[in-house]
């Protein structure tokens, strides 16, 4: 990978990776972090990594970064902020709220998994790649994750 | 095939979005049969996350790396700074001239003319301006005295013994008596002959045009400061212009830096041992 190449996948998956990690440490601060460390890391490793890889790369060094994170601060910090002040914003849909405070009820390594497939649209074995999980391994888990969001959706339907 | 007891792993996969085409059609083929699973199938399909694209990471410009070449400067700011490197570059100047004006003169002789034969000058310059071995290898540009004496010393070898008249051989006796020997005025030389040189260098006639000679001497004591006088004002007189005058002052100001600074040298290196030792044992020693 040339600096040209670096530059481009800066401007292409720095916001992505941003938005991946805010929701997998649920820190804003730690966010930025974790996207200026993968950037490094990408940087350091250059030669290595081939320009269509740089993206994987980089979602799977934030990935380990952000459940390290994670499981450094405690799980109740980050549900915490979730529900005092990242879930409930002016202009966000019922559901789209709804589904912010279901994430907090999944773990660190359902919810990268969730995220990883919803916002990148990854593949399981991609996932499977990024995550050092198997495909079946990852498959598994999502579906219990879905799961999960899934009763709480209707949990708060059938409340409200 | 869907049925009751694997249609929700069909949803899920939908959900997910890694359910073939076939998988899809049988999926949706089997709510067709139950639609009473339709609001299931709904409620995995709501929590598919969409991404907030409003959230974006605003500090990209750290993350980039500079490209070579790539900075540019504006034409303003280039003249605003061409402009005041040239006046500086003209302070510069403007004021090296004015000191090189307020500072009368070196301490040593530009020019001289003399009506006497070449040779006596040739003689005259090996007296007072000695030079040693050491002072020739440093010299990168030797000047016509110079290299006459070069010239002369490897006639010297080659003849009979000589009289210490030429500092120019090593010998630490004679180092010592022209060492204590006061420094003769410019003019004592001239009358010497040196009747073991005349056989090697043809006697030219003595020529009645004037005839311009660079002498370069050392920095010489008080005593000869009435000469350098006297042949500044030579230089004086000379129908020259100012800035070949300039000139000319400059250049005999950097020979004599030069020599000033190989004497120092040479000065410096005198005396001075070098002592190659392995261990505690001493190999040998090279004293100057």
């Amino acid at each position: 990978m040339e600096l040209k190449e670096y530059n481009a996948c800066v401007k292409e998956w720095a916001d992505a990776l941003f938005r991946f990690a805010c929701k997998c440490t649920g820190n804003e601060e730690d966010a930025r972090d974790v996207v200026q460390n993968s950037f490094e890391v990408l940087w350091q490793k250059k030669g290595d990594v081939a320009p269509d890889k740089a993206k994987p790369f980089l979602f799977q060094v934030a990935y380990r970064q952000s459940i390290d994170n994670y499981r450094k601060q405690g799980r109740m910090l980050y549900k915490e902020q979730m529900d005092d002040n990242r879930t409930v914003k002016p202009g966000q849909t019922d559901l789209k709220r709804v589904l912010e405070r279901a994430l907090t009820k999944l773990d660190e390594q359902a919810r990268a998994l969730v995220l990883l497939k919803d916002y990148e649209g990854y593949s399981y074995e991609e996932i499977a790649q990024i995550t050092g999980l198997s495909d079946s391994q990852v498959k598994v888990y999502l579906h219990r994750a879905r799961k999960i969001l899934k009763d709480y959706l209707v949990s708060v339907e059938n409340i409200i | 095939m869907v049925t009751l007891d694997n249609y929700e792993e069909y949803m899920l996969l939908e959900a997910d979005g890694e359910l073939d085409e076939a998988g899809r059609t049988a999926l949706y083929a089997f709510l067709e049969q139950h639609p009473g699973l339709r609001k299931e199938l709904d409620a995995y399909m709501s929590t598919r996350l969409v991404p907030d694209t409003n959230m974006v990471f605003e500090h990209k410009d750290s993350l980039l790396k500079d490209e070579p070449g790539k900075k540019t400067f504006s034409l303003g700011n280039w003249w605003i700074y061409a402009a005041a490197a040239a006046v500086v570059v003209f302070v510069v100047t403007f004021m090296n001239r004015e000191q090189q004006e307020e500072i009368p003169g070196t301490t040593i002789v530009k020019t001289e003319i003399k009506n006497t034969a070449p040779q006596n000058n040739i003689s005259n310059n090996i007296n007072t301006a000695p030079v040693t071995d050491s002072d020739k290898s440093l010299h990168s540009t030797p000047a016509g005295p110079i290299a006459y004496e070069n010239k002369k010393q490897h006639q010297q070898k080659t003849s009979i013994k000589a009289p210490a008249v030429n500092p120019v051989v090593k010998r630490p006796v004679q180092e010592e008596s022209v060492a204590h020997q006061p420094l003769p005025p410019a003019e004592a030389p001239r009358k010497q002959p040196m009747p073991e040189h005349k056989p090697m260098i043809p006697a030219p006639e003595p020529v009645p045009a004037p005839q311009e000679h660079i002498a370069v001497e050392p920095p010489e004591p008080a005593a000869q400061e009435p000469d350098l006088k006297e042949r500044r004002s030579l230089l004086a007189s000379l129908p020259l212009n100012e800035g070949r005058r300039e000139g000319l002052n400059e250049l005999t100001d950097a020979v004599n830096n030069k020599i000033e600074r190989i004497k120092n040298m040479t000065s410096s290196i005198k005396g001075t041992d070098v002592k190659v030792k392995i261990g505690n044992r001493d190999l040998f020693v090279v004293k100057f």
